[in-house]
């Protein structure tokens, strides 16, 4: 794939891999810092890219490969100095249908961050699947393509990560 | 609408990238943009110098002797700080201040190679929030090389990070379990370069302890243990141990006595002391769990026996239960004789009704399996914890 397919894949997908990348780390600095990353190293791999092949789903996979590759030397950065968390403030406001008082919008904003609080506390190797799952939308299929397991795994992992969610938002979802 | 629906409704509510996901900025959008194309055309250039610097190399391997190509092929320390982005530790191993060493051992398959230390006043840019400014910290730079000459994976391969390092310094009359890079507040930033891999390790300096021997220990196990290197409790002093099947290294460091400064080493010690109590192995704690564990077993009811499934990996996985999963991994059962059972990872589970815990052993055909006991709580359990979900592993890592 050339520079310029890979600048269109940058327009196409960006916003898909840039909260993919948020969520993951879950702080913009770091976030931001993924998602260039991601796309230097689609640069590399430029050739192994192919755009009838879900282009998404790769650029997908070379973020989470690059986050658990480098956990350790973020874990040290991280420490050295803090990163700042995920402006809440900057994020899209839910949809319309969503929004039809200001009551409502900040209960929904509340929900939504309890909702990213739980899912940010589970074990990485749950939370990885569940972020591709309902942040990306990849399939169950695309998932265990991309991360090399059996799709078996994927979901027995998407399970107990909402068994655990599930208790942990108990009253949140309750309250829909 | 069902639970589960309800509850998938609201994590794709929540988390679905297209409705809610914060969109990149233009800038962000813009610099990205500009970083690849500078890094694609520096692919093109690098393509085209490496060409070049492989005639020239292989017209340098003849002159040069071995063991000076060794050390003439690797970074320098100031050249990782520089590649880690760190401008200032970068300065300090560049200045008079910084000792070079450039002494390469063959241990457990790998060539490991202690390039440089320097120490002082926070010389990093990166100031870990817990160290005062102007507090005495060490960073050491290591290279880590296959011995036979294949490149180590890079850290985008799949492969990077199957092999973990531990590198730390170790000092004369200190058990190594205590006093160790994890008790000293330490970490360390890595990467890898031309199938090398470099590691720069920062940690609390340890040149106050310069009338004792200092070590900087490399091995391949995840903690150090009271097997990892041998403690010679007459005199303090630590050795390699014959015995370890992986990467066992000592390098003692060539530290200045008359840097030597017993008050401050007491200070540092109870500092580094004072901070491994948290850590403390809590003996107690672990034989309340395995007796738990062990009438779990015994008194509980064996809901399933499955045999394990080995993935192209070569680990074992046990997929019991609804959805539950638990690995092993090749090592873990290259020692587990006919008819044992495994006994490092006696996990144990719980939900608001019943303990659970998992078995794992290998049969007298050789076969691996898994089994899933199953024991009521107690009336009294119940009320205690109606909350987690937790799982504790003794002699390794909690998880959730």
């Amino acid at each position: 794939m050339e520079l310029a397919s890979l600048e269109q894949l940058a327009e196409q997908y960006g916003g898909v891999l840039y909260a993919f990348c948020n969520q993951l780390t879950g702080s913009r600095q770091e976030g931001e810092e993924l998602y260039q990353e991601t796309f230097l190293k689609a640069v590399e791999l430029h050739r192994q890219i192919d755009a009838a092949q879900n282009p998404k789903g790769f650029l997908v996979a070379v973020a989470a490969r690059l986050w658990c590759n480098r956990r350790r030397k973020y874990a040290w950065r991280q420490r050295i100095a803090p990163m700042g968390q995920w402006d809440e403030q900057e994020e899209q406001q839910p949809t319309q249908t969503y929004c039809n008082n200001p009551e409502e919008l900040a209960l929904q904003l509340e929900q939504r961050r309890l909702v990213r609080q739980a899912v940010s506390e589970l074990p990485d190797k749950w939370k990885l699947p569940v972020y591709m799952y309902y942040t990306v939308g990849l399939s169950i299929e695309e998932i265990a393509s991309l991360l090399r397991i059996p799709t078996g795994t994927v979901k027995s992992r998407l399970y107990k990560a909402r068994e655990v969610l599930k208790e942990k938002l108990e009253v949140s979802w309750n309250e829909k | 609408m069902k639970n589960d629906e309800k509850l998938d409704d609201l994590l794709r509510r929540s988390l679905q990238a297209e409705k809610t996901g914060p969109v990149p900025s233009a800038q962000i959008q813009r610099e990205t943009i500009e970083k690849m194309k500078e890094r694609y055309t520096m692919l093109s250039e690098k393509t085209r110098k490496s060409l070049c610097l492989t005639v020239l190399g292989a017209a340098l391997v003849v002159a040069v002797p071995a063991g000076a190509l060794a050390a003439w092929q690797l970074l320098s320390p100031a050249q990782i700080a520089h590649e880690l982005q760190d401008n200032a530790l970068e300065k300090a191993f560049a200045s008079e201040e910084a000792l070079f060493i450039n002494q390469s051992v063959r241990s457990g398959g790998y060539r490991i190679t202690l390039l440089g230390l320097v120490s002082g006043a926070v010389c990093s840019e990166y100031v870990p929030s817990d160290v005062e400014l102007g507090q005495d910290r060490l960073y050491a730079a290591v290279a880590i090389e296959n011995a036979d000459g294949s490149p180590m994976p890079d850290v985008s391969s799949e492969e990077y990070g199957e092999k973990t390092f531990l590198v730390t310094p170790l000092i004369q009359g200190q058990l190594p379990w205590q006093v160790n890079i994890f008790t000293m507040g330490g970490g360390y930033g890595e990467f890898v370069q031309n199938g090398i891999q470099y590691r720069l390790v920062e940690c609390g300096d340890v040149t106050a302890f310069a009338d004792r021997n200092v070590w900087l220990a490399v091995t391949d196990e995840f903690s150090i243990s009271n097997g990892t290197f041998l403690y010679d409790e007459a005199t303090g002093n630590l050795s390699e141990n014959p015995n370890a099947r992986g990467v066992n290294v000592l390098f003692k460091l060539p530290l200045d006595t008359a840097d030597a400064d017993k008050a401050k080493a007491e200070q540092l010690l109870q500092q580094w002391m004072g901070d491994d109590a948290d850590w403390e192995y809590d003996a107690e704690a672990a034989a309340a769990h395995k007796e738990q564990y062990q009438s779990i077993i015994r008194e509980g009811k064996m809901q399933e026996h499955k045999l394990l499934e080995q993935t192209a990996d070569g680990s074992w996985w046990y997929f019991y239960g609804d959805g539950g999963e638990m690995e092993l991994l090749p090592e873990n059962v290259q020692d587990l004789a006919n008819g044992a059972v495994y006994t490092d990872n006696q996990i144990i589970m719980d939900d608001t009704e019943n303990w659970q815990a998992v078995l794992l052993g290998r049969d007298e055909q050789g076969h691996l399996y898994g089994e899933l006991y199953v024991l009521p709580k107690t009336a009294q359990e119940k009320d205690e914890n109606k909350e987690n979900i937790m799982s504790i592993s003794i002699g390794g890592e909690q998880s959730q």
